[in-house]
């Protein structure tokens, strides 16, 4: 599961382990370090302490048991005493349960191992080795080789027992208390991690009332924590976004609902009024001829829509042909003609035929027929249409020039909205089904190109721009 | 009864007007909101049939600015903006009845129907002056139980004459709810259909009907 609060709580406590471990290890590794310390200090000692032991009867050292008894330290330890042949002078009593290493006289003082038996404790044995005098007194006293001196060796054994159970529980109070504040932390933590979530359940809460039907709510920034306001920030930019979405989606659903409805009622009422009586002939073609006309509009609004629901869909992929706009044009001309003919406007062309451009022929002859069509309808008697097209660094660019009523500034980057109109009172005049120039935006952007309007008092200018692709 | 009907569509306008002139309405027509407010203002229509989405002026405006100036027209909205806060917005604006497009002529004519009656408070679509019964819907006269055929203006006169039962009605009334203003008839033609009504509804030895005041104008009374 990806939780955020379980992330925290686990990189949190992942951190608080790795220290308490490392804090573990080196208590541990002190109180060890400690400990044989102190051990082998005791054992130091206590060879020395050993050496007291000996007695020097006619210049040979002798082990006084007496000695020993007296001075037995209270610790599980046992001793042994050599001379410098090895020899066994006295020893501690009792069995032992490990075999002491070899070592002679003359060694570096002290020499401390650790015996590992197989079985039964480990133990820590201290050697040293000396020099006795052997001429005077009757106690051996330490004195300088190559005088009346003898070597011994003592080695001093204790078991390691005492220590590994003071580690042992050591160890186990360590790891008691690290568990408890493992433990304690993590139940911090979980809380912590809950306060520090707190606000991103607060952001879920507040956009929880934003809904459709509500969209213009927006979060305030004040009312959360500052490094949330980024946050906040976006989401409103976000809700600005979908708003408008929304928006134009309901406008355009009720500009294409008024579309198709009106002349549907139109038609359905005229049939429905024809019928509440007999009629003449003439009567009924000519309504007739009016419902071919209403539902002709209807036709061109369902194509329309068809259309680019098609391309919105992205279903309507161009094709990449060499075309030249020089037929494409000619072609639309002569499709138009009567229309233009009953306007008496006038259509010009001055394209070079070798001109070519990478389009699909079947959209870009719509898009210009949509442009050129638009021209006429607008345009005022006896004007003119003229299409130019070149090449501007890599970009061809075709443009479509009217001597029309031109578009008022106001209203130039909205035209090529579905079912814009400049001047609704015109719509039934000049028809057209409103969606016409935006089938041409959808057509060029879907080629990579561009269409833009500059208008004037003289005119309107359409410039589609496609990349040499 | 004299209809306005504002449409900006002229294909559904011209068959509104023919579906209602059918029905014996006089109807006015306008496709903006612009010439609908004027002629709402200057002539007394029984009923206006009201475009919301219309050139210059849309139909909210229209509707508002009617109200505005005083005017009490029955105001029935016909649009294609079927969603619930529109209807609210149309009719808390002062509309009296609300039809979405498409419609039904059939249900268009009743609406109008009932908005006349509401007009002239009559409750029953039935009319009755006297033993004279004038159903409204489907246009039948009868008199002591005998049918009377009509001309769809003589049935226009009649309705309007017996919707205002026991009042004198001037001529220049008559004529403005019986005629539109491309008519090119005057008052004078009214007396020609009362003088046709008297000839099939008055029939001699029976209780006249209709009374001719002076100067004033003419007056329908049953008791």
């Amino acid at each position: 599961m990806h939780s955020l609060r379980l992330k925290l709580i686990l990189g949190f406590l992942l951190v608080l382990a790795a220290v308490i471990a490392g804090f573990d290890v080196f208590v541990y590794t002190a109180q060890r370090h400690a400990l044989m310390h102190a051990l082998d200090g005791r054992l130091f000692a206590a060879t020395q302490a050993a050496a007291r032991y000996l007695e020097i009867e006619s210049g040979q050292p002798v082990f006084d048991p007496a000695r020993e008894n007296s001075a037995r330290p209270p610790l599980p330890r046992v001793f042994r005493i050599m001379d410098e042949k090895g020899n066994i002078l006295g020893q501690s009593p009792g069995p032992i349960s490990f075999s002491w290493p070899t070592a002679k006289a003359g060694d570096p003082n002290p020499r401390r191992t650790t015996i590992r038996p197989d079985r039964g404790v480990n133990w820590r044995i201290s050697t040293w080795t000396e020099r006795l005098e052997t001429d005077a007194g009757n106690s051996a006293k330490a004195r300088p080789e190559g005088e009346a001196s003898i070597g011994i060796v003592v080695q001093c054994a204790e078991s390691l027992a005492f220590s590994a159970k003071e580690l042992r529980e050591l160890s186990s109070l360590l790891a008691l208390v690290s568990l408890a504040a493992i433990l304690i932390a993590g139940g911090g933590s979980y809380m912590l991690a809950g306060k520090a979530l707190r606000p991103i359940r607060r952001v879920t809460a507040a956009l929880e009332t934003v809904s459709e039907t509500n969209l213009d709510q927006r979060l305030d920034p004040s009312s959360f924590d500052v490094e949330l306001h980024p946050l906040i920030t976006r989401l409103n930019a976000a809700l600005d976004r979908l708003e408008k979405g929304f928006q134009r989606e309901r406008q355009f659903t009720a500009d294409a609902s008024h579309e198709l409805r009106t002349p549907l009622a139109a038609l359905l009422s005229a049939i429905e009024v024809l019928l509440r009586r007999p009629r003449p002939e003439a009567e009924l073609i000519e309504a007739h001829r009016d419902n071919e006309k209403t539902a002709r509009s209807m036709q061109a609004v369902v194509e329309g829509l068809l259309l680019l629901a098609r391309m919105d869909a992205g279903k309507a992929a161009p094709a990449r042909e060499s075309v030249a706009p020089a037929a494409l044009v000619e072609d639309v001309f002569s499709s138009i003609g009567i229309e233009t003919a009953a306007k008496s406007v006038r259509l010009v062309q001055i394209i070079d035929p070798a001109f070519r451009v990478q389009a699909d022929p079947a959209q870009l002859r719509l898009a210009l027929l949509n442009l050129i069509d638009n021209a006429v309808r607008y345009n005022r008697p006896g004007g003119h249409v003229s299409v130019e097209a070149g090449r501007t660094g890599g970009d061809a660019v075709i443009e479509i020039r009217d001597t029309g009523i031109g578009i008022p500034r106001e209203n130039q980057p909205r035209v090529f909205e579905r079912f814009y109109r400049v001047d609704p009172s015109r719509a039934e005049a000049t028809g057209g089904c409103g969606l016409g120039l935006s089938i041409v935006r959808k057509i060029i952007e879907g080629h990579g190109g561009r269409v833009s309007v500059s208008s004037g008092p003289e005119g309107s200018v359409f410039t589609i721009v496609l990349p040499d692709a | 009864m004299r209809i306005l009907v504002v449409e900006d569509n002229r294909s559904l306008l011209k068959t509104l007007k023919k579906g209602l002139v059918e029905e014996s309405f006089a109807v006015d027509t306008a496709e903006d909101g612009e010439e609908g407010l004027y002629l709402a203002g200057i002539n007394d229509y029984d009923i206006v049939i009201l475009d919301l989405l219309l050139p210059k002026i849309d139909g909210w405006t229209v509707l508002r600015e009617m109200r505005a100036k005083g005017l009490s027209t029955h105001v029935l909205i016909l649009t294609a903006r079927d969603a619930p806060e529109d209807k609210v917005r149309g009719l808390d604006g002062g509309a009296d009845d609300y039809l979405t497009k498409p419609f039904r002529f059939e249900e268009l004519l009743a609406r109008v129907r009932a908005l006349i009656r509401r007009k002239y408070q009559a409750k029953n679509p039935r009319l009755a002056v006297a033993d004279l019964e004038i159903d409204t819907s489907s246009h039948r006269v009868l008199r002591g139980g005998r049918e009377i055929p009509l001309q769809p203006k003589e049935y226009a006169l009649l309705e309007y004459l017996a919707h205002r039962a026991g009042e004198i009605v001037p001529r220049a009334a008559i004529w403005e709810h019986l005629y539109d203003w491309q008519d090119d008839t005057t008052s004078n033609i009214i007396d020609v259909y009362i003088s046709r009504l008297r000839r099939k509804i008055d029939r001699p030895g029976l209780r006249p009907l209709f009374q001719t005041i002076r100067g004033e104008g003419y007056l329908m009374r049953g008791d």
